[in-house]
């Protein structure tokens, strides 16, 4: 049974036609464009460095006609996307497990891993919170302050702030009391956002993102010695130029005072 | 229950899970959807297209923008969310209840569209004949109405149950990934997605997934084929 009247079938495929030329040829415009106009580097970055990668890039695109995109998430997604095909050129990792992993697998040049910045372990809560902690040790009834709520948290599976959350807790023998109240997030700063959204009432992020929001405020700061030193792991993934010139640029003098404006230490 | 088919407890809970979720979400979108859908088939009001507009609204908005007004709608920190705390102490978001209200407001517009167009096509002149016989309105509705309606009745639910089954960007925004409580199905493969080495897990998870699906598809012909069948 024909449904459709020859004129319609000409009319619908001219059209089709045309419409797939179209799509061709503005991609081939586009490569054209593309290897004319500037170098570009992607880098995947932990979450916690959004803000201060982002001056960096800047910073940096003021010297050299580079574009730089950023891919922004939990170390471990990142890792799992480089293992899977990503190819950024860069990987700076919060921890120094993810980069490992992908060293191990073959995708750092070199195996050169350096240590760009570090940061500290914070307990939060939101603006308003009445909550007072004045120290963090065996003794802080953590699971009564939270009561039949929930403590916000990277998940301790992938997320390199809910790692190290982890370990502290462990470490002052409160994680067994908290564990069935913790609200996993993808990453640190949607574990932030919900402390923000005053959704919970205690959350662990690192202080550099306590910081920059002003809708919480830090209870107090976890004891380094309560889990591994948070050390910023970075390494290039090839052998471009481009590449290699900005990695060097995050650890040189100029951008020294942008990390630390930021909170990061050196 | 340890290793059924190599699932490990909280695999097993997240399939689970996903069931409860999408029965529940089904259980409760049919009643308000029959209602609903009868209103704006028999009736014309005034703002009836805004209305058609907010109930297709989950339907057209990216499910996480749905997630995150339910959050600021139903939230903590939201007048609604308020009131339900301190009247009740109940807190909706991050909840199971929580992805049970996702899974609704994302399949709700669904349902509605197929109970709606099942009703308009029923034929008013034997409401109509049926009240003239002495039938009360509700009678009529749940003997004449709903028995014409149902083809249209039982796909729109079932459309809803699988929705609901694949629901994943309102649930993990308004209900959150916590394993055991709200950690569905698609949210746990998602989650098993982002461990680098939980390759197997998650394919696991993906294969049940689609082995769901496709029961769940299964059934559903089968029962619209008897319907039919017990019509003629």
């Amino acid at each position: 049974m024909r449904i459709l009247h020859d004129g319609l079938i000409k009319t619908l495929s001219i059209i089709l036609f045309l419409y797939v030329v179209f799509l061709s040829c503005s991609n081939e415009s586009k490569r054209k464009a593309n290897s004319e106009k500037q170098d570009q580097i992607t880098v995947y970055a932990a979450a916690s460095l959004t803000n201060v990668l982002s001056e960096i890039i800047d910073s940096f695109r003021q010297e050299h006609n580079v574009e730089v995109k950023l891919n922004i998430g939990s170390s471990g997604t990142l890792a799992r996307q480089i293992v899977q095909g990503g190819e950024p050129d860069i990987y700076i990792s919060a921890n120094k497990q993810w980069i490992d992993y992908i060293d191990s697998s073959g995708y750092i040049a070199n195996s050169l891993k350096l240590v760009v910045a570090r940061n500290e372990l914070v307990l939060i809560a939101p603006l308003n919170s009445s909550i007072k902690v004045p120290a963090i040790d065996n003794s802080l009834d953590i699971s009564s302050l939270i009561g039949s709520d929930r403590i916000s948290i990277g998940n301790p599976e992938h997320v390199p702030a809910g790692i190290y959350a982890k370990q502290s807790l462990e470490y002052y023998k409160l994680f067994r009391s908290v564990e069935n109240k913790i609200l996993p997030a993808k990453d640190v700063r949607s574990a932030l956002m919900v402390v923000e959204m005053k959704e919970v009432p205690l959350g662990i992020v690192y202080r550099t993102d306590a910081q920059k929001s002003n809708k919480v405020k830090i209870l107090n700061t976890f004891p380094e010695v309560s889990h591994d030193s948070i050390m910023y792991f970075a390494g290039i993934c090839n052998n471009n130029k481009v590449a290699k010139e900005f990695f060097t640029y995050l650890n040189s003098d100029s951008t020294k005072t942008i990390w630390m404006k930021y909170g990061f230490k050196k | 229950m340890t290793e059924w088919l190599g699932f490990d407890d909280f695999e097993m809970q997240a399939i689970i899970l996903s069931v409860k979720v999408a029965i529940y979400c089904s259980l409760i979108s049919l009643p308000i959807a029959l209602l609903v859908g009868y209103k704006m088939a028999r009736y014309n009001f005034y703002g009836k297209p805004l209305v058609e507009s907010i109930i297709h609204l989950p339907l057209v908005m990216p499910p996480v923008t749905t997630g995150y007004l339910l959050l600021l709608l139903l939230g903590s920190n939201s007048l609604l969310g308020k009131w339900l705390f301190t009247t009740f102490g109940i807190k909706l978001a991050f909840s199971f209840q929580a992805a049970v209200i996702a899974s609704v407001f994302v399949s709700f517009p669904l349902i509605v569209r197929s109970v709606r167009t099942a009703m308009e096509m029923v034929d008013t002149g034997l409401e109509e004949a049926s009240l003239m016989l002495g039938a009360g309105k509700l009678k009529t509705f749940f003997r004449v109405t709903v028995p014409l309606a149902v083809p249209g009745i039982v796909s729109g639910t079932i459309l809803a149950f699988a929705r609901s089954l694949g629901e994943f960007g309102a649930t993990i925004t308004f209900a959150g990934n916590i394993q055991g409580e709200t950690q569905t199905l698609p949210l746990a493969i998602y989650a098993n997605m982002q461990v680098p080495g939980k390759e197997n897990a998650t394919l696991r998870l993906v294969i049940v997934s689609v082995i769901i699906s496709f029961v769940a598809m299964a059934l559903s012909e089968w029962f619209i084929k008897r319907m039919k069948h017990d019509r003629n």
